[in-house]
């Protein structure tokens, strides 16, 4: 593989992390203001910034690290990476 | 197991949903002789002691004469099971109680730590785990020596590797011997010798391969623990059985009675958060800490590839949603029972419970330990008169008991409270022995065979970390007797230095082409220095800026001061020596790389 081409696989890596995790952070800020403009609004009975710290982002960022783990693996087959 | 088979998955899966039936069906056999009347011992005796006697059996079935198999499980571990024993392992620091008691102490605070673990999960899949699998290393201290060249960066990890693992070591079998103290009623010195006994037996003769497969059973045990009581209390309380969706209601519930929950600072969870202040930097101490956790990275060093290591991650956080999502369901029972059943209370209608966690200093009332209904009448008489009934007031309880007694207080059957010491005393010796092979293996393969003597040859290499395993195990052991509270202290702290000395060079390592050695070297120590000085500033009532050195900062907090140090070191110095050579810079690439390099000692397999 030539440099231009690992060059390149790590660009679509590094931008897939940073649409992991960036993603992530950008999901749960929003659903915090959300929370904030709702103001008294309650999940399940739990005040809405509570019941999104305590379980509904950790949720959400294990399908977001399920997610990345596919995406990741579809990227390192195309370039030619894969482990196999 | 773990032969490197394409089904090594689903062999691991049936034998230990065989072995978790079969643990059930036990239980249950014990819980309907506990009815005929045999004593309480007796049943903490069967249900914990047959579980511990199983770990030492897997633990010898798990010997092996490969080097391979003694210090990364010969690379075979599956996805799923490497997730499932890390969040077991991750459980352990605190054992089943600290999620739980942090819950009740501050509900925020426990959302705070659920939060950061969560993303620190999400960051070891993401920015971690492949690339240290990748790069072949054995422990934390061997990716760094592997990615920055050098002896001294080599000395440097293993010295941090220590100030991380070492309190942790003592804390886990600290947590397990005082949970059999508590519950045998014997001496803590018997109670510790037993998990030390049970943690060499768990790792001695297999190395990390036997830690895994008996992580699987304390897995298992601990899984029960955690979610079975809980359940039945749901049910015996005529609730929905997952408490875990329900238990907003519950708090609800708990709310419509008079009075607050006065909360002692506990023996699991020492220092009760400052308030809303110090949540974020709980969460971020968390989530960079259990991203590079010493003894987390050489649970994935153990995944197939890094692609498996990834997964691995993923699957830890997965597993360790039932622990976050559960402990909070617990606390809110809990809290019902007591302001339910106790405050509003006359002095002779108190529950036994009040004075069994009472005689060992775990719940007070008006003021004095209650040890028994006559110290508490004497010492709430004159408050409350001798008819009057206990106020919120005059009741604070430890969070770790009403955990440790969460089925005696929801009035569930003995048995129950003997599984969750069970479960308590499994996440406890899962994370000790991890931690333990995790040590005994930098020491043995890190120190002895890449410095001391290069051309030792592998069976010399496992005799002395065999000799080393013991060696620890007992140095922890008595620290674990001698310095418990301190132990539990620098526990708390332990993601806090992981943060700090770790992420920087760790991460930049990885991420950032241009981190050089004396970067890594001036950020491990800088972030090391900030948390140690932090606390020791703290412990001398001392307070500067922003909060370093004082006192109210939570130990979960504390990582934030050594990851600001810790990366602004590593950045600085790195800006200002020589960019890495071309050699170190071929290191990064085949780290980078998921496919197999043979710049790399093994190929990076």
């Amino acid at each position: 593989m030539s440099d231009a081409d690992q060059e390149a696989w790590w660009r679509s890596t590094r931008g897939l992390a940073v649409a992991a995790l960036g993603g992530a952070a950008l999901a749960a800020f929003l659903l915090f203001v959300l929370a904030r403009v709702t103001g008294g609004e309650t999940l399940l009975a739990l005040p809405f910034d509570y019941a999104l710290a305590a379980a509904v982002v950790p949720i959400l960022l294990v399908a977001i690290v399920f997610w990345f783990a596919r995406r990741q693996a579809d990227l390192d087959r195309q370039h030619h990476m894969g482990e196999d | 197991m773990l032969a490197g088979r394409r089904d090594d998955g689903r062999i691991l899966g049936q034998s230990y949903a065989v072995y978790a039936g079969a643990f059930a069906l036990f239980a249950t056999v014990v819980a309907v002789i506990a009815e005929l009347g045999i004593v309480d011992r007796l049943v903490a005796f069967l249900v914990i002691g047959v579980p511990l006697a199983s770990f030492a059996v897997i633990g010898i079935a798990g010997r092996t004469l490969s080097e391979a198999d003694f210090l990364v499980a010969g690379r075979h571990v599956p996805p799923v099971f490497n997730g499932f024993v890390t969040a077991a392992a991750i459980a352990g620091l605190t054992g089943l109680l600290g999620p739980a008691a942090i819950f009740l102490a501050d509900p925020a605070a426990g959302a705070a730590v659920a939060l950061g673990t969560a993303i620190g999960l999400a960051l070891l899949a993401v920015i971690v785990a492949p690339y240290f699998r990748k790069s072949g290393a054995i422990t934390a201290a061997d990716f760094l020596a592997i990615r920055y060249g050098g002896r001294l960066v080599r000395v440097a990890g293993l010295v941090v590797l220590l100030a991380v693992a070492f309190p942790a070591l003592a804390a886990a079998l600290a947590a397990a011997g005082w949970v059999g103290s508590l519950t045998f009623g014997i001496r803590p010195e018997i109670a510790v010798t037993v998990a030390v006994a049970v943690t060499l037996f768990s790792s001695l003769l297999g190395g990390l391969r036997a830690v895994t497969l008996v992580a699987g059973a304390e897995g298992v045990i601990f899984l029960l623990a955690l979610l079975v009581p809980p359940s039945l209390a749901a049910i015996e309380n005529g609730d929905f059985p997952f408490p875990q969706l329900t238990y907003g209601y519950i708090l609800q519930d708990a709310d419509s009675f008079e009075g607050t929950l006065n909360v002692l600072a506990g023996h699991v969870f020492p220092q009760p958060p400052g308030g809303w202040t110090w949540l974020p930097a709980i969460v971020m101490t968390l989530a960079a800490g259990i991203a590079v956790l010493p003894h987390v990275l050489t649970r994935v060093g153990s995944a197939r590839s890094a692609d498996g290591a990834r997964r691995t991650a993923g699957w830890a956080l997965f597993f360790s949603l039932a622990a976050l999502l559960t402990a909070p369901a617990i606390a809110a029972y809990v809290r019902l029972a007591i302001l339910r059943d106790v405050v509003g209370s006359s002095l002779g209608d108190l529950p036994d419970w009040i004075f069994d966690f009472g005689r060992h200093g775990l719940v007070k009332l008006c003021g004095v330990e209650a040890t028994s209904p006559d110290a508490v009448a004497a010492a709430c008489t004159p408050v409350i008169g001798a008819g009057g009934v206990v106020g919120s007031a005059a009741l604070a309880v430890d969070p770790d008991a009403v955990n440790l007694g969460f089925a005696g207080i929801m009035g569930l059957p003995y048995v129950l409270t003997a599984l969750i010491a069970a479960g308590a005393i499994a996440a406890s010796l899962a994370a000790a022995a991890l931690l333990l092979a995790t040590i005994g293996n930098a020491l043995g393969h890190d120190l002895y065979g890449r410095m001391l003597n290069r051309r030792s040859t592998a069976g010399r290499r496992l005799i002395l970390s065999r000799l080393l395993y013991v060696v620890i195990g007992i140095l922890a052991g008595w620290f674990a007797l001698h310095r418990g509270e301190i132990n539990f202290a620098i526990a708390a702290a332990t993601p806090a230095l992981a943060a700090g000395a770790l992420f920087p060079p760790i991460v930049l390592g990885i991420w950032w082409r241009r981190t050089t050695r004396l970067g890594a070297l001036a950020g491990m120590a800088a972030g090391l220095a900030a948390v140690i000085g932090h606390f020791a500033l703290a412990r001398h009532g001392g307070g500067f800026v922003v909060g370093f050195g004082s006192a109210a900062v939570p130990a979960l907090a504390a990582g934030i001061y050594g990851l600001a140090a810790g990366l602004a070191a590593t950045i600085g110095i790195s800006l200002v020596t020589p960019a890495p050579d071309e050699e170190r810079q071929v290191i990064v690439d085949a780290i980078r790389r998921p496919r197999r390099d043979a710049v790399l000692e093994d190929g990076g397999a």
